[in-house]
């Protein structure tokens, strides 16, 4: 074995060690370089509510997998600008454990990177209100007993995946980008305030209506995402602050396809599949134009209330049945197979 | 073991300076940082079995410390953990005769792995097999050459993407997976098929990502949207762009064909396709469309045809130029009217209509 094999294995066995050297080596500067080296969570000290507590800004590792205990979190984060690198390792929770990362008062800026967060009693992240200014990248939270990542204002959560959890993925006033969140039993991506979700795929989840997105109190936008067996819900909205629902696909739902009981926006998506509505819309103040809605039940489109349905297609629903408008919808007019050459543009075409 | 090292090791818990000194002395500066900073498993200390050079058994963090070759009869690293990731660390698994797998789930089904940032080359069968795993995270990867790229099972979210060369599929995956920001290029079968859905909708994602030389295969529930497909003369049945979807949405997406002999279809689609924004230059057909579909707002470039459906959809609002038939409708399609430019002013206000000139 060469002599610096060797010094590899005797410098990982005094890491694993607990010794005053392991904890001085942890905290150490690199040499040749201007920056302290990371500091190793579980090095740090825990307290009766976590595991281990990060008080102080700065870098952290993880040096091995993290195993929870009963009534603890696993790290809770009590300092702003905190970056955690989790080194591809796996933070393991157990059913009466708490959250696997807490993110406590004043904890903004956290960067959370690259790793697994899986089988905690609370949440894989739990942002507590905290989790502002967050950026977490390449998490895969799984099986966790709460929702599996929770950010705030002005946070982002990218490449991430939330599988199996209660909610998948919590972003009030935060983006969404380019992730996964499926087969989680209450909702997918639940999005509040000015959040968005963009590039993000959700299948199967569940609470009986298979809301794979629920954008709530307005202002929040669902853009080329997928929902597949699942639906997309749009409520508690305001006039002056409107959801977006934009060129993405609802498919397969258990319910209806699109439920909106609030103002918004609805263009350009492909609604398909769904045992009852493609879109079923309970209040005015929404826009809803640009459609394709196929093969689902009757009253495919479902409309109540002061708003505009204009320039949709509906084909293949159950018994023929494509519109429902009640309650002082400004539709555009109907158009049966043949009529498309009206010069009514703002028809909606019709054919069976 | 020579005597300086033991008398480090006995020192190492009263004089931790001292040891420390003594290992950066010996140490490169760059092995000493990822020495002290880096815990993770390397692959290459891991022992083997019957049917791969390493084993992982336990869930963590491995990574790659230098390229792999392959060994003929055995896949390159099995994964028979959950929540494992495997950081190729910018190393190669290098395949080679008669070599199987490059990473495999052994057929038993893993949850949580996760593949990144390294290449993978020549392996006799797949180079990533994974169809029995579910939800991983496949990022930065490039694979070439080998028989199949990608077999991932269902829940997938691959990211930043290459495969080029192989002889069978680039990718393979079931439902609910997620392509975005890569490319597949000169893959004898599809550049992505989607295999394996039980029922209903497969939900596939696939965004900013180009196919060049292999199309792509689709099922139920799929998006498509800021794709380039171009010079798509060989698999699935020659000169499908974008084949075999039912309830797609393709947006903004452009289809370049090479010669019609072999670019059959841009986008040759079951039923209800929402299609609108994108370009076709070149097919023997730009869309070829079941019923229940709307076509609408596309631009068709010196195709033979254009616009082909066999009845029930909604054609509105295309341009075709320069090619030899702009439309071929049957009587059961719903289409706004067709306005010959011919180079004059448009003469007719009605928005639904199409273009030919």
């Amino acid at each position: 074995m060469k002599i610096q094999q060797l010094l590899q294995l005797f410098a990982f066995a005094l890491l694993a060690s607990n010794t005053p050297f392991a904890q001085f080596i942890s905290q150490r500067v690199v040499p040749g370089t201007e920056t302290p080296a990371r500091t190793a969570v579980q090095r740090l000290a825990g307290s009766s509510q976590a595991l281990h507590v990060i008080d102080e800004p700065g870098s952290y590792l993880l040096l091995g997998n993290l195993q929870g205990v009963s009534g603890k979190h696993g790290i809770l984060v009590n300092a702003p600008n905190v970056t955690i690198d989790l080194m591809g390792f796996v933070l393991s929770g157990t059913a009466d454990s708490n959250s696997g990362i807490a993110v406590g008062n004043g904890a903004s800026g956290l960067v959370l990177k690259n790793g697994t967060i899986t089988g905690w009693g609370g949440s894989g992240v739990e942002s507590m209100g905290n989790a502002v200014q967050a950026r977490l990248e390449r998490i895969r939270a799984i099986d966790n007993g709460g929702t599996g990542l929770a950010v705030e204002a002005g946070s982002s959560v990218e490449l991430c995946l939330s599988v199996r959890n209660v909610n998948g993925i919590f972003a009030r006033e935060a983006r969404v980008e380019a992730s996964l969140a499926s087969e989680n039993s209450s909702r997918g991506v639940w999005l509040v305030g000015s959040a968005s979700a963009r590039r993000t795929m959700c299948r199967d989840t569940g609470d009986g209506y298979g809301r794979a997105f629920l954008l709530k109190e307005g202002g929040s936008s669902v853009t080329e995402c997928v929902a597949a067996h699942g639906n997309v819900r749009i409520e508690s909205g305001t006039t002056q602050r409107v959801a977006r629902l934009s060129r993405s696909v609802i498919s397969g739902s258990p319910s209806s396809g699109v439920q909106v009981t609030s103002s918004s926006l609805i263009e350009d998506n492909l609604s398909t599949g769904h045992t009852f509505h493609t879109f079923h819309v309970t209040t005015g103040g929404h826009h809803i134009e640009g459609n394709l809605s196929t093969n689902s039940g009757p009253d495919a489109f479902s409309v109540y209330g002061q708003g505009v349905v204009i320039r949709n297609a509906s084909v293949g629903n159950a018994q023929n049945d494509n519109w429902d408008f009640t309650g002082g919808v400004a539709a555009g007019s109907f158009l049966s197979a043949g009529e498309i050459t009206s010069s009514n543009g703002y028809g909606h075409p019709l054919h069976y | 073991m020579s005597n300086a090292i033991r008398s480090l090791i006995r020192r190492a818990p009263t004089q931790p300076a001292l040891v420390l000194l003594a290992v950066e002395a010996l140490v490169a500066p760059t092995s000493a940082q990822w020495i002290l900073e880096d815990a993770r498993t390397e692959i290459g200390s891991l022992g083997g079995g019957p049917t791969a050079q390493h084993v992982i058994t336990r869930p963590g963090s491995y990574v790659l410390r230098q390229n792999l070759v392959g060994v003929s009869g055995k896949s390159g690293i099995l994964v028979m953990a959950d929540h494992v990731t495997i950081d190729l660390n910018g190393y190669r698994l290098e395949g080679g005769s008669g070599t199987v797998h490059g990473i495999t789930d052994g057929g038993t089904g893993v949850v949580n792995v996760a593949v990144m940032n390294g290449s993978l080359v020549d392996w006799g069968q797949d180079a990533l097999a994974l169809s029995n795993s579910q939800f991983g995270l496949i990022d930065d990867l490039v694979i070439t050459e080998s028989n199949q790229g990608m077999n991932l099972g269902s829940d997938f979210l691959v990211h930043d993407y290459s495969v080029r060369l192989c002889l069978t599929d680039g990718i393979r995956a079931g439902q609910g997976s997620s392509f975005l920001d890569g490319s597949c290029k000169g893959n004898v079968g599809h550049g992505i098929q989607i295999l394996n859905v039980p029922s209903g909708q497969s939900g596939t994602l696939i965004a900013d990502s180009s196919f060049v030389e292999n199309g792509v295969s689709l099922t139920n529930g799929s998006l498509i949207v800021r794709c380039d497909f171009e010079h798509n003369d060989t698999n699935p049945t020659p000169g499908q762009a974008l084949c075999q979807g039912s309830r797609m949405l393709v947006i903004d997406s452009g289809f370049r064909a090479e010669t019609f002999s072999y670019d059959s279809y841009g986008i040759s689609s079951n039923n209800s396709c929402l299609a609108f924004g994108n370009e076709f230059h070149g097919f023997l057909t730009g869309i070829l469309t079941g019923n229940r579909s709307w076509i609408r707002d596309n631009r068709f470039v010196a195709c033979q045809t254009s616009i082909q459906s066999i009845g029930g959809s909604l054609i509105t609002g295309n341009t075709s130029i320069s090619s030899a038939n702009h439309y071929q409708f049957t009587g059961t399609d719903s289409y706004g009217e067709v306005l010959n430019v011919g180079g004059s002013f448009l003469n007719d206000s009605n928005p639904w209509a199409n273009l030919k000139f």
